[in-house]
């Protein structure tokens, strides 16, 4: 029987006494898996200010794999057309599916000067490439050689999804292949497993 | 010195399960949210830190297991309740109250900091080593915190009410954590450990700021009670032991 630790849980979130807040801005995170890989788009996330943005970047992303470099900013800097001189960082995307790739940086009046020149200088001949392009001052960056992202102290295979292997995969893939679940609920599920 | 003389290994057992279990179970307590914290952002960092917690526990037990030679897994779930000496504070109710349950993790996480830091000058080496790895991780669990208390603190009169009304809340059971585990005097004494009569207004010196720009007061008087650290733990802390027992209870020779 379980404890009465917990026997107090809220059922849904709706019940918790802190409301959830709805409308905080979208921030994208590029992260670096060692210092001689490109920064890679690694996914978005939703927080208040810079400050709650850069601490969950570093949790959310910082911790499901190997971290030497994080960067976070607005969403809405990365598509803009405006600002001011200052240098622009690149992103490229090369094809549909794959994710922003940070390729270097340019000097620019504004975002649209930014786009033009890192297509210039880094896209080539190249066609239908999504092009992303952020003023470093709006960029929050953290170097793990001066704080720590990935954490190594201690074990930390639990964190990746390696235990998930191909061989597990396969027979997942073949059960779900199956029409019916009733189909393999009928099986000796040892067998499968 | 690698080698820990063998009159100072009881009391060295003592501080580190102190400090081992004070993790396992600030770790365990704070899973607690993994799926209901108050917004999906918080609801994962607060997981990844609380697994991070364990795995510290985790590394702590190790090295207790140096010494005695005992089963790592055994020695986190397998002892009688008065042979635990986290701190009761680790182990206190939040009541999934998230004012709470970021001022538990407020003191924990700023008392944690201070102490590795001062385990890491410790003249027994694999203490120190292990002291200093760990340090440079809980000082990202000490910026995560100290950001929440800032935000809570400046958000609006409701969250600033909150926040305060649990600091002051806790605050007797965080006094608690100064309490010293039994034989922590002989370490001082031979110089394992260098002794640290400033470590509760050390601590208070590295808090206060925080708490006085994030606009909040710190009520906090030192305690000479005994408690957890000497076996003595609350009612909380016998719900929380079932609850980690229940699986090991089980199956003891569970793997995963």
């Amino acid at each position: 029987m379980l404890s009465k630790a917990r026997s107090n849980v809220p059922l849904v979130s709706g019940e918790l006494t802190t409301k959830e807040v709805v409308g905080f801005p979208v921030w994208e995170v590029f992260t670096q898996k060692k210092e001689t890989n490109a920064h890679l788009h690694a996914g978005s996330l939703s927080a208040p200010d810079a400050s709650f943005a850069q601490q969950f970047a570093r949790e959310h992303y910082g911790q499901d794999q190997e971290c030497t470099s994080l960067w976070v900013g607005l969403r809405n800097i990365f598509t803009c057309d405006t600002g001011g001189l200052e240098t622009y960082e690149i992103f490229i995307q090369w094809k549909s599916g794959d994710k922003h790739e940070h390729v270097g940086e340019v000097e620019a009046a504004n975002g649209a000067e930014a786009k033009v020149k890192g297509a210039e200088q880094y896209v080539g001949d190249k066609t239908n490439c999504s092009i992303w392009v952020a003023p470093i001052s709006k960029l929050t960056k953290i170097n793990s050689a001066t704080n720590m992202i990935w954490r190594e102290t201690t074990k930390q295979e639990y964190r990746l999804a390696k235990g998930y292997s191909r061989i597990v995969r396969q027979k997942w893939d073949a059960l779900r292949a199956k029409k019916a679940v009733d189909a393999y609920q009928e099986e000796d599920l040892k067998d499968t497993f | 010195m690698t080698e820990l003389e063998k009159q100072f290994q009881t009391p060295m057992v003592n501080l580190l399960l102190s400090i081992a279990d004070d993790k396992l179970f600030l770790g365990h307590r704070n899973s607690d949210w993994t799926g209901i914290a108050p917004i999906l952002e918080a609801d994962i960092a607060f997981s990844s830190l609380a697994q991070d917690d364990i795995a510290h526990a985790s590394a702590i037990y190790q090295l207790i297991h140096t010494l005695t030679g005992e089963d790592p897994d055994q020695i986190a779930f397998h002892r009688t309740e008065c042979a635990y000496l986290c701190a009761d504070i680790v182990t206190k109710s939040d009541d999934f109250n998230w004012a709470s349950a970021i001022a538990r993790q407020f003191y924990c996480n700023t008392f944690d900091f201070l102490r590795l830091q001062r385990l890491g000058e410790s003249s027994w080496v694999p203490l120190s080593s292990l002291a200093k790895r760990l340090c440079a991780e809980q000082a990202i669990h000490v910026d995560h915190v100290h950001s929440w208390i800032d935000h809570l603190g400046k958000g609006n009169e409701d969250s600033a009410a909150r926040i305060q009304t649990a600091l002051d809340t806790f605050a007797p059971y965080a006094a608690m954590l100064f309490e010293k585990p039994e034989g922590l005097d002989t370490l001082h004494e031979a110089d394992v450990l260098a002794d640290h009569s400033d470590f509760f207004t050390a601590w208070i010196s590295s808090i206060e700021t925080t708490i006085n720009n994030a606009g909040l007061a710190l009520n906090i008087q030192q305690s000479n009670n005994k408690g957890g650290r000497n076996g003595v733990h609350d009612a909380d802390f016998t719900l929380s032991l079932s609850e980690l027992q229940e699986v090991f209870s089980t199956d003891p020779l569970a793997a995963w």
